[in-house]
């Protein structure tokens, strides 16, 4: 089944595997700003041809990996520097297993960020604060125009929601945890 | 193109991906064990117990700053841009003595777009260290001197010439039948400027570097000085040769395009051609340099070897280019154009680099790249470039 998608069904598309995409194109073009840039140019290509598109989910992941995929090996071939570069790293050390371990990391990214983003709105915003800018809590507090233990209890609760969410079984969430928090 | 990614595939991720995130069913890992089987490489995932996990951590932090809808606006953007030109990555940089090696910043696309909403942001930046603007001293024959800003729209008046500065360029061809007076163009650190001379031949002068010239050209040659980097695309005339000096090498010239920097070695002068033919004299020596060769010449003579031409170009297109240059040296240029103190507190390894980037970038972001590639950290602090 193929199906020609409208700008709306793209979005839709683009809205959910943005991160993960640009994640996996991250773990080929060891940067940031490219990795953003290839995976919005593949959704300027699925735009622009109106690309029939598989219409089931499966299929359609794999399509996006391998557009994107094609679109950061073109990019590091396009690249003046691939001869000093490939001389030392020849193209083919791209190979599918390195593919491979990319997607690993995109499906994980993909899932702890829709946890975080899953959380309550208060929440997120603590958790932004404190956790990722390094606020404290009572400057937290501030900006958030609540108490010190409204900000505590929050940063509780959300602990308690990830864990939750993310680690029911396994030990490796637990040093996870640790690490994010 | 390589064929696509089969779907069989995409599982083995995802279920590699529950596996480590601890969120696996029994069905799910008895298919996960059985894909061990078909992709081996799989192994390393599971038997190692050293996921990872600060690396996902710090990553999963980064995507918090991502606006997913900010981005899908700039995909439309380029979607409807896209028809006028294509998407060009310039902006490239490597480590090509390292094993970890290439990171880019960004594609000239994704910066337009950046640098239009990012210009509102810089406003409210207080103390942003601003990259290098076109700017530039002119000392006219009575020793005055005027400042030339960017994007300056007016005229200049010494004795008899009037001329006509309009954006970032000084134009002298319109003076051409006047007397010529002897005028000095100076270009402080942090900027570039842009010439036109009388005889049409145009000259880029880039950071802390000097040109001095006559508002005209009469007699049999036509002979400038300078000091610093310059970059010259001679207009022909056969019957009066262009003549550079710099220092005590002379560059002589018909029409032709050559780079000239005395910023890269110690009393040693780099000479790019880039078209053309040009001879590079010193008291003691003479060579003739053809397209896409350099010659450093000093004290100790004149060498010729295959240049970089990227090189000599880069700079006056706006990029900083380094090919195959020590830390130091980059590093040097970045401070001069950022009109910074290079501050550097640790030896610094022998390694080269190859790369480039925008000069229009803010210094935190080439800071950043600097500090990626290299085992150091590049920071600024007041007007000083450090390095640890």
């Amino acid at each position: 089944m193929i199906s020609v998608l409208t700008e709306t069904q793209i979005k839709i598309l683009f809205e959910q595997y943005y991160i993960p995409l640009v994640e996996f194109s991250w773990h080929i073009v060891k940067c940031q700003d490219v990795a953003l840039d290839i995976v919005q140019d593949t959704f300027v290509k699925i735009l622009e041809k109106k690309e029939e598109l598989p219409s089931h989910e499966k299929a359609i992941k794999s399509y996006l990996y391998s557009s994107v995929r094609n679109t950061a090996l073109n990019y590091l071939r396009h690249q003046k520097v691939q001869h000093e570069y490939y001389r030392i790293h020849p193209l083919n050390e791209i190979d599918d297993a390195r593919i491979l371990d990319a997607m690993i990391y995109a499906e994980t990214i993909h899932n702890l960020y829709k946890a975080i983003e899953s959380l309550p709105k208060s929440c997120q915003e603590v958790c932004k604060l404190t956790w990722l800018e390094g606020k404290s809590n009572s400057e937290a507090a501030e900006l958030c125009g609540v108490s010190i233990n409204t900000i505590k209890t929050q940063k509780k609760r959300s602990v308690e929601l990830l864990r939750h969410r993310l680690a029911p079984v396994f030990s490796a969430l637990k040093n996870f945890i640790l690490i994010f928090f | 193109m390589k064929e696509p990614i089969d779907e069989e595939y995409v599982k083995a991720a995802e279920l590699v991906s529950k596996y480590i995130r601890g969120d696996i069913s029994a069905a799910e890992y008895n298919e996960l064990m059985d894909m061990l089987k078909k992709y081996p490489t799989l192994h390393s995932w599971i038997d190692n117990q050293n996921l990872p996990l600060k690396d996902i951590s710090k990553r999963l932090t980064d995507y918090q700053t991502i606006d997913i809808e900010k981005d899908w606006q700039s995909v439309l953007k380029k979607h409807h841009l896209d028809s006028e030109r294509k998407p060009k990555y310039r902006i490239w940089w490597a480590v090509a003595a390292s094993v970890i090696a290439v990171c880019v910043v960004g594609g000239s696309f994704l910066l337009k777009n950046k640098e239009e909403d990012s210009l509102a942001e810089k406003k409210q930046e207080i103390t942003e260290i601003v990259p290098g603007r076109t700017v530039a001293t002119l000392t006219l024959s009575d020793g005055t001197t005027t400042l030339l800003e960017e994007q300056e729209h007016r005229t200049l008046v010494d004795g008899d010439i009037t001329l006509a500065l309009s954006g970032s360029t000084l134009d002298y061809q319109i003076a051409k039948d006047a007397t010529p007076q002897q005028h000095k163009l100076q270009v402080p650190l942090g900027g570039t400027y842009h010439i036109r001379l009388a005889d049409g031949t145009n000259v880029w002068l880039n950071a802390d570097s000097e040109l001095e010239f006559p508002s005209s050209f009469i007699g049999d040659e036509r002979k400038v000085k300078v000091r610093g980097e310059a970059y010259f695309e001679v207009a022909r005339d056969a019957t009066k040769p262009f003549k550079v000096l710099v220092g005590k090498t002379e560059v002589e010239a018909l029409g032709t395009a050559f780079n000239i920097n005395t910023h890269l070695y110690k009393e040693e002068i780099k000479t790019i051609l880039t078209e053309g033919k040009i001879k590079v004299s010193t008291p003691a020596d003479y060579k003739i340099i053809e397209p896409g060769y350099a010659a450093i010449s000093g004290k100790e003579g004149i060498k010729v070897g295959k240049a970089d031409v990227e090189e000599a170009l880069a700079w006056k297109e706006g990029y900083f280019y380094f090919d195959s240059k020590r830390l130091k040296e980059v590093l040097s240029d970045v401070a001069r154009w950022y009109n910074l103190e290079l501050d550097v507190t640790v030896p610094l390894a022998d390694k080269r680099y190859i790369g480039g980037m925008k000069k229009s970038e803010s210094i935190e972001a080439v800071c950043a790249v600097l500090s990626d590639l290299t085992s150091y950290r590049i920071t600024v602090q007041g007007k000083k470039l450090v390095v640890k």
